[in-house]
């Protein structure tokens, strides 16, 4: 197993009136190169579990496991870790601090002892995979760019470690909907050839249920279901009351198998339901 | 007829960047809001909608041409006050917008400001937190809020100033569908019960099938302009303008390609599921 979570509970301060119980008693498996959704409503610790994941927050209790390791045990290297397990933060824009592009996309394997010329190399895949071209951007600072071409940079700077996995926090709020396919198409390929493990948290319903192999679903702290998405979306009450929702194509194929159609109701893309309502169709008829 | 609130006549706007070159935003643009109408604005990153936004409450003021609001015009430094009080901005992220440490602070800050009397306040801070469905938590923290009650919260500091128009830039963008369905709701019935103008920037296209009128921008200018049925019935590529058409629309117009009669303009799941069942 790639990684396992065992009974994780995570408490933000601790014996103080502020006291929060993030999370509680989570315990998850992930497989080396799946891919995974996480949804859950502002609150119900997405972020807290995510971030145990690459060993950023320490457990209240409970153990993280990569690799059959004990990852709080001394012989992890974190440092290393960070850079197998890498997080690309909700505002990846917070994550650029360096004078130039360059220096902020190579800092991740400079940290890990790369140099010169594969250092270089590695900051071009990384632009690369962002579609930022090389000469025009490695030099100039990373806070004269826009909104946009910064997060790509923050994105190129998680990609230039070479990562196992990447976990992606929220990645595509206020992108425009051509720039979050785009976006998406890409994490799909980085997946699909790129053989890299992918943390996907996001309060998109559509994008998931067409990308996710499997989903975590977290509410008030708890792992409350877990399965592909076409189990999850047929718990449309349960999501609900949970402040999450379905896909609005899976919404109209239930509507219309409510209505007594034999019809397929785990269906994600608009190409998928036409094909499914015209078979349906025909079958009614014939 | 309603009358014309905002008027904005050739607005132009450029920023200087930091070589000194200048980056056109808006670009020769006109256009009338009526009162009470719902506007969605969409377009792709980068399209001026935020400029547009910025411009209506004077917090930019157009290199050429003119916007009037209510007839005042921005460029007036006058008339600034009189603008700012009839439309009030909400932005995206709610932390970025919260002042106080209690929630009926935060919702006075702005009424202190314009020096409005003491007993009114409270008066307006009760009815505020009420329109918004926040009025259990007025003692409250604001920081310890869900996203959506935060936005919410950004909302009441407005509308307690009583502007005709709200102006919000991608007020969901950053919420759980609870907490969007949340602010969708809140943003409705402030137009249609008070009447308040609404200027909404949105990514979500779906947001935009509510509005009485939706504007496509693209590259600063309006592109398109109309009814949500009309600019989503699949005549204008949305899609080389950085956009898509949301899929009920999508799926109805793939049906109709397939031979299914399905009117045209149908937005809504139910309507949808309708024609397919009857």
């Amino acid at each position: 197993m790639f990684i396992e979570v065992k009974n994780l509970t995570h408490v933000y301060m601790p014996g103080t009136p502020f006291q929060v119980n993030a999370l509680t008693d989570v315990s998850l498996d992930i497989e080396r190169g799946e891919f995974i959704g996480v949804i859950g409503e502002t609150g119900s610790g997405k972020s807290t579990l995510v971030q145990h994941l690459n060993g950023l927050l320490k457990p209240t209790s409970g153990e993280i496991w990569i690799e059959g390791n004990n990852l709080w045990s001394s012989k992890t290297d974190l440092r290393r870790l960070r850079s197998r397990i890498a997080l690309l933060f909700q505002y990846p824009e917070h994550q650029l601090f360096e004078e130039t592009v360059f220096k902020d996309v190579a800092f991740g394997p400079r940290n890990m002892g790369v140099e010169g010329r594969e250092l270089e190399e590695r900051v071009r895949y990384g632009l690369e995979w962002v579609e930022l071209d090389y000469h025009t951007y490695s030099q100039r600072s990373p806070f004269s760019l826009s909104g946009g071409e910064k997060r790509r940079v923050a994105m190129a700077g998680i990609l230039s470690m070479y990562p196992e996995a990447i976990i992606l926090d929220e990645p595509t709020a206020s992108m425009d909907p051509v720039s979050r396919k785009h976006f998406l198409a890409r994490i799909k390929r980085l997946h699909q050839e790129g053989k890299v493990t992918v943390i996907f948290v996001t309060h998109n319903m559509e994008d998931i249920a067409l990308l996710a192999e499997r989903l975590f679903v977290f509410a008030s702290g708890r792992l409350v279901l877990q399965g592909q998405p076409a189990e999850i979306f047929q718990s449309k009450e349960t999501l609900e009351a949970i402040g999450l929702g379905i896909p609005v194509l899976t919404d109209l194929m239930q509507k219309i198998c409510r209505k007594g159609k034999t019809i397929r109701t785990d269906i994600f893309s608009v190409e998928d339901a036409c094909r499914e309502i015209i078979r349906s169709r025909r079958e009614g008829v014939g | 007829m309603r009358s014309v609130l905002l008027d904005l006549k050739d607005v132009t706007f450029d920023y200087i960047l930091e070589n000194k070159q200048s980056l056109r935003a808006v670009n020769d643009l006109s256009l009338q809001v009526e009162e009470g109408e719902y506007i969605a604005l969409i377009g792709p990153n980068g399209s001026g909608k935020s400029t547009l936004a910025r411009l209506l409450n004077a917090l930019l003021i157009p290199l050429f041409g003119e916007i009037q609001v209510d007839g005042f015009a921005t460029r007036v430094e006058e008339h600034r006050w009189e603008i700012r009080r009839r439309v009030g901005m909400v932005f995206q992220n709610p932390d970025n917008q919260i002042v106080a440490t209690t929630v009926q602070e935060d919702v006075a800050f702005g009424l202190e400001n314009l020096g409005v009397e003491t007993s009114e306040i409270l008066q307006r801070i009760t009815e505020s937190l009420n329109r918004v469905g926040l009025s259990a938590y007025a003692e409250h923290a604001p920081h310890l809020l869900s996203g959506g009650q935060k936005q919410r919260l950004a909302i009441a500091g407005v509308i307690a100033m009583r502007p005709r128009c709200l102006v919000l830039d991608e007020p969901t963008a950053m919420l759980d569908p609870r907490g969007r369905k949340e602010v969708l709701d809140t943003i409705h019935s402030m137009n249609r019960q008070e009447n308040i103008t609404v200027v909404h920037i949105t990514h979500f296209m779906e947001e935009a099938l509510q509005a009485d009128r939706v504007i496509v921008m693209h590259r600063g200018e309006i592109a398109a302009m109309g009814k949500p049925e009309t600019i989503f019935n699949g005549s204008i590529d949305l899609h080389l303008l950085g956009l898509e058409v949301p899929p009920i629309p999508r799926l109805a117009e793939m049906l109709r390609a397939e031979g299914l009669t399905i009117p045209k303009g149908i937005l809504d799941t139910d309507d949808l599921v309708s024609y397919l069942c009857s």
